[in-house]
């Protein structure tokens, strides 16, 4: 039993440590608590939910090609089956954001 | 005089065991939850997530695989960093409510009592779900049941949680602390919120289940750990101890029918696919295994292992305004070793084996409506003890085999307002279809005709 306790100390810490170091790039953080559920992890859209509510795809050429203020616009606003992010994420998160999608699109 | 001492002693242990087995499966029959603090955390419409409550899309699951923390909604925050905690709290916290009114009428009165049964209400409960913070969020229930006439602690499932990436994939893993086996499950085919999704709480139900079908449900504490790895292959495994509400603590087993020795481990594994946008397949495999006393936490024990099988096909019909077809499946087998409940007489012999299975499909008329079919059996070892002659619940042959289908129409008038007339016929009841209990009911008398109306807000 002092095992068992002992592992979900362990793991709980490590969960923790995890969460700090998200921390380090704000972008990436934010991306991951709003943006994964949908988009994934390579922001491609192609997760079951992204699949069935028809995520778009945040790599692609049409999203790279829309400037920043669209891109914000969107995040703030939502669109089609997006929701609105504007209570959770101020001008300056979405600006990290919209940093870190920069990112993803170059990987393609 | 100890002869008959003994007789009788042997006679309360069965009517015990099979009381709370009827018990908890009636309260565990009743499971249905979709809660509107999820909806106002995330900004999203209740059928994001769920075809009908508590039926979970896609979406639905992603957002309990990821700990029911996903929020648009407004935040008190502050920033971490190595040496300071940061701070990620709801400005609002995540309270919901649930009532449910219904109405009962058996096809034979059950002997003594009133038909057409109202149940105002047959639950009332209030819902802590949502986001506590970052990584932590919660699906925790508190109801009260008209029968019992007080509050109990329900369904509960806390997690911590976190992505990361394995092999290139994505991989979403966290614990669970919860307080019935399968309710961390992401499927509708498994147990907790298997179909059907709400029922009667005064209608007869078979005697036998297995342990991991609800037998358990708010009666043990498990902590375990989940991982999802690229969407598709999906690990859960929990250890569980008795944690009995309204019992001593530190628990002395007295008054209830399964008390865990040691840990009794749950295991669950799981593969999802999606094909193209429409349709979407999971097939899986749970278990547990668990050795019990009854009454007592020395002494003799129970062993019980139950192995299952489950599925989960999702259609959307494009040219049918994206209706949904869903088909669910599960079957459980169980082996038992009743070397406790057989020495005191409960069980004839030890050794038995119970297979549960169902399956069942809904068509969802847009979100509106919905119409399901379900059929299930159970059948095992005969065991004139175990499932003993008596009115209504007991068996005249000792057998556990009951077999028959569950017809359910839902109309949903609103995403949060609901209306369900659901049908249950019995083809055969605690082993026959004639007089099954020796007091001359025939399975179709426990036919049973149920409405309900359900708010959550």
């Amino acid at each position: 039993m002092h095992k068992i306790a002992l592992a979900v100390l362990v793991i709980l810490s490590s969960l923790t440590s995890a969460q700090a170091g998200n921390a380090k790039n704000p972008g990436k953080s934010i991306f991951q608590e709003n943006c994964v559920f949908c988009h994934g992890d390579d922001g491609s859209g192609k997760t079951p939910p992204g699949i069935a509510l028809g995520a778009h795809n945040l790599t692609s050429r049409e999203v790279s090609k829309k400037s920043d203020t669209e891109l914000a616009q969107t995040i703030s606003q939502g669109r089609n089956k997006m929701p609105s992010f504007s209570n959770k994420l101020n001008d300056s998160q979405i600006h990290e954001l919209i940093l870190y999608i920069r990112t993803l699109e170059k990987k393609e | 005089m100890k002869i008959r001492e003994d007789w009788q002693a042997k006679i309360s242990v069965t009517m015990a065991v099979l009381t709370a087995g009827l018990i908890l499966s009636g309260w565990f029959a009743t499971p249905a939850r979709a809660v509107p603090s999820f909806s106002r955390q995330t900004g999203l419409s209740c059928n994001t997530c769920h075809t009908n409550p508590p039926e979970l899309r896609a979406f639905g699951r992603q957002f309990k695989l990821n700990g029911y923390v996903f929020s648009t909604a407004e935040k008190v925050s502050a920033k971490s960093d190595g040496k300071q905690s940061g701070l990620n709290l709801a400005k609002a916290l995540p309270l919901s409510a649930m009532l449910q009114l219904s109405l009962t009428a058996t096809n034979s009165p059950q002997p003594a009592t009133q038909n057409g049964n109202f149940e105002f209400p047959q639950q009332a409960s209030l819902f802590l779900a949502g986001a506590w913070t970052t990584h932590i969020g919660s699906f925790a229930q508190v109801t009260y049941h008209g029968q019992t006439d007080h509050f109990s602690w329900d369904n509960t499932d806390i997690r911590v949680v976190n992505q990361s990436k394995l092999k290139a994939k994505s991989l979403v893993y966290g614990l669970t602390f919860n307080n019935n086996p399968t309710v961390e499950d992401l499927w509708n085919s498994t147990p907790a919120w298997g179909f059907p999704f709400n029922s009667s709480a005064s209608a007869p139900n078979p005697a036998a289940a297995t342990l991991v079908d609800g037998t358990l449900a708010q009666n043990v504490a498990g902590a375990g750990g989940y991982a999802m790895w690229n969407d598709h292959l999906y690990f859960a495994g929990t250890l569980y101890r008795s944690e009995h509400l309204g019992g001593t603590q530190p628990n002395s087993g007295a008054g209830f029918a399964n008390n865990i020795r040691g840990v009794a481990p749950y295991w669950r594994i799981a593969w999802q696919q999606t094909f193209g946008k429409n349709d979407c397949l999971e097939v899986g495999s749970y278990g547990m295994h668990a050795k019990s006393t009854p009454n007592s936490v020395v002494g003799l024990m129970d062993g019980y292992t139950d192995t299952a099988l489950d599925f989960q096909y999702e259609h959307t019909i494009p040219q049918w305004k994206n209706d949904i077809v869903t088909v669910r499946g599960t079957y459980i087998h169980e082996n038992n070793f009743l070397g406790a409940l057989s020495e005191a007489g409960g069980a004839a012999f030890p050794g038995h084996r119970l297979d549960t299975a169902r399956i069942n499909a809904t068509y969802h008329f847009g979100n509106r409506y919905s119409g399901t079919f379900g059929w299930f059996n159970t059948t095992g070892t005969a065991d004139p003890l175990l499932f003993a002659p008596a009115p209504i619940s007991g068996s005249l042959n000792g057998d556990p085999h009951s077999s028959g289908y569950i017809a359910n129409a839902s109309w949903w008038p609103s995403q949060n307002v609901g209306v369900q007339l659901q049908y249950t016929g019995y083809t055969r009841f605690n082993g026959a279809s004639m007089n099954y209990d020796g007091s001359g009911r025939d399975a179709v008398g426990n036919n049973a005709l149920y409405a309900l109306l359900w708010f959550v807000f």
